[in-house]
């Protein structure tokens, strides 16, 4: 046979090198700053060794430590009998409460803090309730470890009780059955048969309460508790000393790219044994007898302090107002910057997360994955420490970028933008390659099948990713806090420098609007994912690859409000 | 006359498994060929070749005369003009039934719309254009991915199983539908299939595949009754085999002396279709078992030296397990190398 003609070179960009480099110009902006942060860190040398391991500074790494360690007891302790009950008991409201909990994620850890302390802080309102009936000086102080504990382990409990739930609900009944009738009791059963299928779920959780706690700012701020977080903003806020923060910036990096270890130890054991997809027969609901009174208190009790309390306190300051000679907040104003920053970080990073998900798509590499991963950095770390990262190096190379609204958004960008990614990742995996390579034989390059078949398959998915990103830019602090130029407030730093100067009561209008937001938003993903269109299994793509708060998205995504 | 596709010497490696060895094939415009062997043997990675979406490691690829793979660099699936009808028929779930018919056309607007609706009547779903693809049946759907792969005139259509998505009864109807739609059009086809049925029936040509190896293209008339090899007269129809001597004309076996349909001689194997076995009454063998089949029955005999032998016979005549019975052969026997 006579070779046919020759065929002409390609001239174009191949594909796949294009999205390529795309991700290697991602990661290098992710990791660059922290890159620089770390040498900066690195070149105070054995000054700065011993400065990190005097007393003062060891006290702040075991302040986080403690911490940590309790918030993930308390959260195990209240997130897993909430699993239990709302998964496999009757009780009173049992729907109500699993979805009244589940808004305690909407709550941003400083607004969480600042409603408790109001209520219950040394001459709150509860203090004014007690006064009023007997004579009283003030309340103990909450603030400091007890503060920031139960801050925090009110709206980090669902990341435990969510993947648990997941767990109760989607194993085979019969397990539990085969128990019993090889005459183990209940307690047994439990112990024997549902912990150890439970105890991947409740160890990844724990992980994600660990990062969380670790990477929390607000309610540690406003708690006046002298964590990483903490100690790392009053080091550049108070002293400007770029040096020293930036070494307790690396200590904490260093301590949360040990849990990530942790993690991702865990998650190479856990293997298959995921939430297990549902051919099975229902699960017939306890009945827990009188019990079902303690539960109904329990569950009363979470909703009140995670739920309840902030929007009655947020309320109250909203009634309040006339009271005080204070100018109210220009809402207008305030509601526009906050949701075009968010809209605009949202957006870059939807657009931005495409070409990363095909990356991953279309070719499993170890290079790909590794580039991807990359990008995750700015997500995976404290935000306080991204932002300040940033701002060190945008003062020293790039300072017609400092304090401008372009580093902001893409500080937000880098901080979020592995959520769009994994929602987009998840909805396009879900998309059979059949179709891409049915569209190729009718004549269509690779850049057509993208628009004509991924972008209107995935388009649930990518719209998911925009809302996820435009939701957690809304509510964040430390980055706003850091990056925003002057006079660029968003709902976040408004509420933060009003707290700051004791100015409740113009906290509330935008306090009660982010938390109706947040929560809308989060009703909202989880309607879109329950249409019968919607592109399946984007949840569990999500809950597999999300590092963090993400996760906690991905999980409500998941969990089906049955 | 004109080869709209040739294949040579192909080879293709996934890691471990050697896909495909020294595959060479070529096939006429207008013919349908069938790829048919049992499943890993090697037939839809050859498809998937011709398609583009693998590039051999070895080998070339020509489509009407044109080099898409091969040393010379590959051609992307796009630009080879080969339609693909799918396993799963891949039809986009976001477009209705005309959008998934247009959706590799060109032109205007109305010399789509055209194309489309005269590809809707082709497969007999005029109509059907604005409907979703949610409410469409097993065998419409199938025939909405026949039309899409059809609408661009492409060089070559590639079917991969495209039947085994449906039910028997509908199976039967639709091969006979989507041959003559391909013979309407003169289309060029090759098609995946592991039902020697479905490949016998619908192809021009059958091409059998084991283990990555290509062992026989031939009509499905002559693949039947002249298998090169018993590995592939095991793969299509079913087989008796029986050792024997050749002398010329005549081989000696267990059952006598037969007429051969070619000389031969020494020590050879008789290939004996189960059809062409005739029972008769009284003889040295014995019936073991008896299935029935309504139009027809199949018979497990046993020989006096104790070869097993299947024969099918019409209804006429019952027979029982246990009973004696003689055999005798219709027609002359195919003799193969042992």
């Amino acid at each position: 046979m006579t070779a046919g003609p020759r065929l002409p070179r390609l001239p174009r960009l191949d594909t796949h090198q294009a999205l390529q480099f795309i991700a290697v110009v991602t990661a290098l902006v992710v990791l660059l700053p922290l890159a620089w942060l770390v040498l900066r860190a690195t070149g105070a040398g054995a000054e700065g060794l011993a400065w990190a391991l005097r007393p003062r500074t060891l006290t702040i790494l075991g302040n986080s430590i403690v911490l940590t360690v309790t918030v993930v007891a308390g959260a195990l302790a209240i997130g897993l009998p909430f699993a239990w009950l709302t998964a496999r008991c009757q009780f009173p409201l049992r729907r109500f409460w699993l979805i009244a909990g589940l808004l305690t994620m909407v709550v941003p850890s400083y607004l969480g803090a600042v409603t408790l302390l109001a209520a219950f802080g040394p001459r709150g309102l509860l203090y004014d309730l007690l006064a009023a009936l007997m004579p009283l000086e003030r309340l103990p102080d909450m603030r400091g470890w007890f503060g920031a504990w139960l801050s925090i382990t009110l709206i980090t409990w669902p990341f435990i009780a969510l993947p648990a739930r997941a767990v109760l609900l989607g194993s085979d009944p019969a397990l539990e059955e085969a128990a019993r009738s090889l005459g183990l009791g209940r307690w047994q059963v439990f112990r024997r048969v549902t912990l150890p299928l439970l105890r991947p779920a409740l160890a990844g959780g724990s992980l994600l309460v660990a990062l969380y706690t670790l990477s929390d700012f607000g309610a540690v701020a406003v708690m006046r508790y002298n964590a990483f977080t903490r100690a790392i903003y009053l080091q550049y806020t108070s002293s400007f000393d770029r040096e020293r923060a930036a070494i307790l910036a690396l200590m904490l990096i260093l301590l949360t790219l040990f849990l990530l270890w942790l993690e991702r130890r865990l998650g190479q054991q856990r293997g298959g044994a995921r939430l297990g997809a549902g051919a099975q027969r229902r699960l017939e609901l306890q009945q827990i007898g009188r019990w079902r009174w303690p539960a109904v208190l329990f569950c009363a009790l979470l909703v009140a302090l995670g739920v309840a309390l902030p929007v009655g306190v947020l309320g109250s300051w909203l009634t309040r107002r006339a009271l005080f000679n204070v100018t109210p907040p220009d809402m207008g104003m305030l509601t526009a910057t906050t949701a075009s920053v968010s809209a605009l970080a949202a957006l870059a990073a939807g657009v931005l997360a495409l070409p990363l998900a095909l990356l991953l798509l279309r070719r499993h590499s170890r290079l790909n994955h590794w580039l991807v991963a990359m990008t995750h950095g700015g997500n995976v770390l404290p935000g306080i420490v991204v932002a300040l990262a940033l701002v060190f190096f945008a003062a020293r190379y790039l300072p017609a970028w400092y304090q401008t609204v372009p580093l902001l958004l893409l500080g937000y960008v880098t901080r979020f933008l592995p959520l769009a990614i994994s929602a987009s990742r998840g909805a396009l995996e879900s998309i059979s390659p059949r179709l891409e390579e049915a569209a190729r034989g009718l004549g269509q390059r690779p850049w057509q099948v993208v628009l004509r078949i991924y972008v209107p398959l995935a388009r649930a998915g990518i719209l998911a990713g925009i809302a996820l990103v435009f939701l957690s830019v809304m509510k964040e602090l430390p980055t706003t806090l850091v990056l925003a130029p002057i006079g660029t407030r968003t709902f976040a730093t408004h509420i933060w420098s009003a707290y700051s100067e004791a100015l409740l009561s113009i906290i509330g209008g935008p306090g009660l609007l982010l938390l109706g937001v947040s929560a809308l938003g989060l009703i909202a993903i989880l309607l879109r994912e329950r249409q019968p269109g919607a592109a399946p299994g984007t949840g569990v793509a999500l809950l597999r690859e999300l590092p963090r708060r993400a996760r906690a998205h991905a999980l409500a995504v998941l969990v089906h409000l049955r | 006359m004109n080869v709209a596709l040739a294949c040579h010497k192909l080879g293709k490696r996934f890691e471990t498994v050697q896909a495909l060895t020294d595959f060479s094939l070529s096939l006429r415009a207008g013919q349908v060929l069938a790829l048919l062997g049992p499943s890993g043997c090697g037939k839809t990675t050859t498809l998937r070749l011709i398609a583009g979406f693998e590039s051999p490691d070895s080998g070339e690829i020509h489509i009407e005369g044109r080099a898409v793979a091969g040393p010379q660099g590959h051609v992307p699936p796009e630009n080879r003009r080969v339609g693909m009808v799918f396993q799963d028929y891949a039809l986009f779930p976001h477009l209705d039934v005309a959008g998934n018919i247009s959706f590799g056309l060109k032109g205007s607007r109305e010399q789509r719309r055209q194309r489309t609706e005269t590809m809707l009547s082709l497969v007999g779903l005029e109509g059907f254009g604005p409907r979703s693809l949610q409410g469409l049946s097993g065998g419409q759907q199938q025939r909405v991915a026949l039309a899409r792969a059809l609408a661009p005139e492409p060089a070559l259509v590639l079917l991969d199983e495209p039947f085994s998505n449906l039910d028997t009864h509908l199976r039967v109807r639709l091969r006979a539908e989507v041959r003559s739609i391909l013979r309407a059009t003169g289309t060029t086809a090759v098609f995946v299939t592991h039902d020697q049925e479905e490949a016998l029936s619908v192809a021009d040509q059958v091409a059998v595949m084991s283990a990555g190896r290509l062992l026989q293209v031939a009509e499905p008339w002559r693949l039947y009754h002249e298998p090169a090899s018993r590995a592939v007269a095991e793969l299509v129809g079913e087989s008796n085999f029986l050792g024997a001597e050749a002398s010329g004309r005549v081989a000696r076996c267990a059952i006598g002396d037969l007429e051969l349909r070619q000389p031969a001689a020494g020590e050879v194997t008789l290939l004996l279709r189960p059809e062409t076995l005739q029972v008769t009454g009284g003889g040295p063998v014995r019936v073991e078992e008896v299935q029935f089949f309504g139009d027809h029955q199949r018979l497990q005999l046993r020989l006096a030296d104790d070869t097993a032998l299947t024969a099918q016979t019409d209804n006429s005549r019952r027979f029982r397990a246990g009973q004696r019975v003689g055999v005798k052969v219709n027609g002359p026997v195919l003799a193969l190398p042992v």
